[in-house]
């Protein structure tokens, strides 16, 4: 009789402990979900320093100055392995300009609240992708923000890219 | 001296010992259930704040595509036209037509340096157009593009990177 009683209590407990621990895994579950969908955030922001960036005038000319290309015109242009009239590859120019453009921009460091950025161009068709220019400054192993601007390069498209690193 | 006795029975101990267990797993489930919502509630205000700000952003990036800034010349909806900007600076009949109190576009890259006049534009850095007042906060502000007439050894049309900044009651 006094067995069948301590064998209650302990199922009791036992019962209390597993609903207690399913309650646990659903909130950590819920908790979990949340920062991963945090990781890689959409940002407006970015978004809008992508665009107007790429109508920033370079000192790039590939057929005639003052017929200066815009920077989303130099990145299909260095895709294409032009020159620029000055004797440049365009490449050299889209990669001057975009760290200038990016360090005026962004100031990163470990104590400031971007740690990092990433910047990268690729041409990706439905077959293929190619890099075109990768830049990366800082710790970019914390929380991202993130956008991507696409310039259409028949047959495939050119897709920039920035993730800022918090 | 007499003595009460008070006997339970069995039942109403346990009884008593049921009510006990679920009385503690209530306040246990409303300690999570604050824990949880005090959590919920903290990532909501925060997504507001973000949404306030993007809307901000979005309602600053709009004053660049009004006929007052927009370039014209091609067709780019981040892009200012520096040119008409300068010439807006010290109007005093566009004082309360956007309802701001703050109105400036800077230079971002290549910066310049200092507030640009109409003696020393374009090699300048800011271009106020609005300040009435200290108090209006952080004033919100948008990536844009600043372009203008260029006129080296043949006139051609360069844009550079700047942002706009907006404060006051019509950004709130």
């Amino acid at each position: 009789m006094i067995n069948k009683k301590a064998q209650e209590e302990i199922v009791g407990f036992v019962l209390i402990v597993v609903i207690v621990s399913i309650i646990f895994l659903v909130f950590l579950g819920i908790f979990v979900r949340q920062q991963s969908t945090d990781l890689e955030q959409q940002s407006r922001e970015i978004y809008q320093f992508l665009e107007s960036s790429m109508e920033y005038t370079t000192t790039c000319a590939v057929s005639y100055e003052p017929d200066y290309s815009k920077l989303g015109e130099l990145i299909r242009d260095c895709y294409s392995g032009s020159l620029c009239t000055s004797g440049e590859k365009a490449c050299t120019v889209l990669n001057t300009t975009i760290r200038g453009i990016l360090d005026s921009s962004w100031k990163v460091g470990p104590e400031r609240a971007i740690k990092g950025y990433s910047f990268n161009s690729l041409y990706t068709t439905n077959s293929t992708q190619k890099e075109i220019l990768v830049i990366a400054r800082g710790n970019c192993s914390f929380n991202r923000k993130g956008s991507e601007y696409l310039i259409p390069t028949f047959p495939g498209t050119i897709v920039s890219s920035l993730d800022l690193c918090y | 001296m007499t003595f009460c006795y008070v006997n339970y029975s069995k039942g109403q101990m346990k009884i008593q010992q049921m009510a006990f267990v679920l009385v503690a797993i209530i306040i246990f489930f409303a300690m999570v259930s604050l824990f949880y919502f005090s959590i919920r509630v903290a990532d909501i205000q925060k997504g507001a704040v973000s949404l306030k700000e993007d809307e901000a952003k979005e309602l600053v990036r709009k004053l660049s595509s009004t006929p007052e800034f927009s370039w014209t010349a091609t067709d780019c909806a981040s892009c200012i036209d520096l040119d008409k900007t300068i010439l807006l600076k010290n109007r005093n009949t566009y004082s309360g037509f956007w309802n701001l109190d703050y109105l400036a576009i800077e230079k971002v890259y290549p910066a310049g340096q200092g507030e640009c006049t109409r003696l020393s534009y374009p090699n300048c850095n800011t271009i106020t157009i609005l300040n009435k007042t200290s108090t209006y906060g952080s004033p919100a502000w948008a990536y844009v593009a600043l372009c203008r007439h260029e006129i080296a050894k043949s006139a051609y049309v360069k844009c550079e990177l700047g942002r706009i900044y907006a404060g006051g009651k019509g950004i709130q």
